[in-house]
């Protein structure tokens, strides 16, 4: 007897959308149902929406966090920013929530990600080298830079890129410190609320 | 108390509900019916830990995606959704995050069975779990310590295994940061396994006589052994050369071992096996009775299949020196030896297949 299956598109449907983070084989399969018997466009819109994000959203060669082609980094154009201070997080995601808090005023800094050996992510592959650059900027390597907060999630890999950092920025004189506990571990900050966020922001320490 | 028990596709049990006696609950049946998983699914809930297996895959049953177990502990009802890759846990079904928050309502365990002679016979990794399912159980946030240091660990290995292979040295600064790691966490496993131990020794000892009785002439010494006794920042600063030549972390905290010797000579080599038994049983009854005297209440007793094993003057002797009033649920083949035994099963079940009756 042959084997019953969907037709080649639906099948191509359901394992793109099973590469997102997060949802499995029937997840996948619910939302194929919902685009498919959906008649608002939503698929139309979804791809032109999807192409033109991937084509024109790039990170900024500053501060990392996205920039839309054509456009000023709505991070780095923001006036009346505090310019001594940078907060390092890991995902440009973890920006807004910051934003939010209400408590901090300075500059940020996109990592891009955390060190993880076991998924080989090293230092090279975060944009630690542009943080490095943008505090030495000057001629002759001095800085407006005072105090670097680091904001990274409170996992071992969190916990380990806090670690490598402060031992890269510390010999310069620049003060590291590191959000207090109580954040959520490996989630970003996007689980946190505001409140939490100024607390801990308000509770950081020296490494 | 443990007063019921429920399983969803754990092991080779599709579903499962029985209610848990406050006395001596039995599961009886031959062997590879299902038994063990069942005191496994109470250990698993309870503590968040298997004595089996750390796969969370191998607790799924065949062909099914995630688990379920759940149970009431005191007036809490436990409940924990696993899959390979994810853990949900709650109480009274609010979601809990942080496993320390849930293990802080939970009970205590003690689980006793055959492989407890690892103990005496078996590598050092045998007697750290001891020291740490202990540990987790008497110092709050041990565990979290123990799993930070764990994951640390798997990263630098990594690190250390990609240079080693490709000939080359990890960059300095990486390899540092999860040092520090090791450091902070690995000085606080050894700070609270030391306390333990002196706890432990003595502890260890009276069991070992109270098991014994006159066959135990020696006295039972466990002694800590760290893997070093300088500070761990010295020591991973002189292991380094070793470490990169091996591609590994050769010394540290996940290296120590809890020596044991009966009079001045290594239980492992020494005794019949019996012996060796008494040993085993000795430890496991030191934590019992260690973890009744911190809570106050006694732990709940998980005995797999150990009664069969045990010459009956042993047995009576274990029975009578089991923590007063303790809960026991235990699995056996058959119930010959309970007729006249100060732990005659108040609540039994067959087990047979993957069902109960
Ligand atoms: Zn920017």
């Amino acid at each position: 007897m042959q084997k019953i299956d969907y037709p080649p598109e639906v099948r191509a449907l359901v394992s793109q959308l099973k590469r997102l983070p997060g949802i499995g084989a029937r997840s996948a399969e619910r939302m194929a149902v919902w685009v498919l018997q959906d008649r608002g466009g939503f698929a139309e819109d979804c791809a032109r929406i999807l192409g033109e994000a991937a084509e024109r959203i790039s990170a900024c060669a500053t501060c990392g966090f996205y920039l839309s082609q054509g456009n000023a980094c709505a991070v780095c154009d923001a006036s009346g920013r505090e310019v001594n201070t940078i907060c390092v997080v890991e995902q440009p995601t973890d920006v807004l929530p910051l934003e939010r808090s209400g408590a901090f005023s300075g500059l940020y800094h996109v990592l891009g990600g955390r060190l993880a050996p076991l998924d080989n992510i090293g230092p090279e592959d975060l944009r630690i080298a542009e943080l490095d650059a943008r505090i030495t900027s000057g001629a002759s390597g001095e800085t407006a830079v005072r105090e670097v907060i680091l904001a990274l999630s409170a996992d071992v890999e969190g916990e380990a890129t806090a670690n490598y950092l402060a031992e890269l920025l510390s010999p310069r004189g620049i003060s590291v410190t590191r959000l207090a506990q109580g954040l959520p571990a490996g989630g970003g900050l996007e689980h946190a609320d505001a409140l939490t966020l100024a607390r801990a922001l308000g509770g950081r320490r020296a490494l | 108390m443990l007063s019921s028990l429920r399983l969803q596709d754990f092991r080779c049990f599709a579903s499962l509900n029985c209610t848990i006696g406050p006395g001596t609950t039995a599961f009886v049946g031959e062997n590879a019916q299902g038994k063990t998983s069942l005191l496994e699914a109470a250990c698993m809930l309870l503590r968040l830990s298997s004595p089996r297996t750390r796969s969370k895959a191998e607790l799924v049953r065949f062909g099914e995606s995630r688990f379920g177990l759940a149970g009431k502990f005191g007036d809490t009802e436990l409940k924990i959704l696993g899959s390979p890759r994810t853990r949900k846990l709650y109480h009274d079904a609010t979601p809990i995050e942080k496993a320390t928050d849930y293990l802080a309502e939970s009970g205590l365990v003690v689980w006793m069975g055959n492989s407890d002679l690892d103990l005496v016979q078996g590598t050092s990794s045998a007697r750290r779990h001891y020291l740490d399912f202990t540990a987790a159980q008497l110092t709050p946030g041990y565990l979290a310590n123990l799993r930070r240091y764990e994951s640390a660990l798997r990263s630098r290995n990594r690190l250390l295994r990609d240079a080693a292979r490709s000939s080359t040295t990890p960059d300095t600064r990486t390899l540092d940061a999860y040092t520090q790691i090791l450091i902070l966490h690995g000085t606080k496993l050894i700070a609270t396994r030391t306390t333990l131990v002196e706890t432990l020794a003595p502890a260890a000892a009276t069991a070992h006589h109270d098991i014994g009785g006159t066959d135990a002439l020696e006295t039972l010494h466990p002694t800590y052994q760290p893997a070093t006794t300088t500070s761990l920042e010295e020591t991973f600063a002189t292991a380094l050369p070793a470490d990169l030549r091996r591609g590994l972390t050769t010394t540290g905290p996940h290296r120590d071992d809890l020596a044991l010797t009966l009079d001045a000579r290594p239980a492992a080599r020494f005794g019949s096996e019996g012996q060796q038994r008494t040993t085993a049983l000795a430890l496991k009854l030191a934590q019992a009775r260690l973890l009744h005297q911190s809570r106050g209440t006694p732990p709940l007793l998980l005995l797999d299949d150990i009664f069969g094993e045990l010459d009956p003057a042993r047995r009576r002797r274990l029975l009578q020196s089991l923590p007063q009033g303790s809960q026991k649920l235990l699995t056996t083949t058959h119930l010959d030896w309970a007729k006249d035994s100060p732990a005659t099963p108040d609540t039994i079940y067959q087990v047979q297949n993957g069902t109960i009756s």
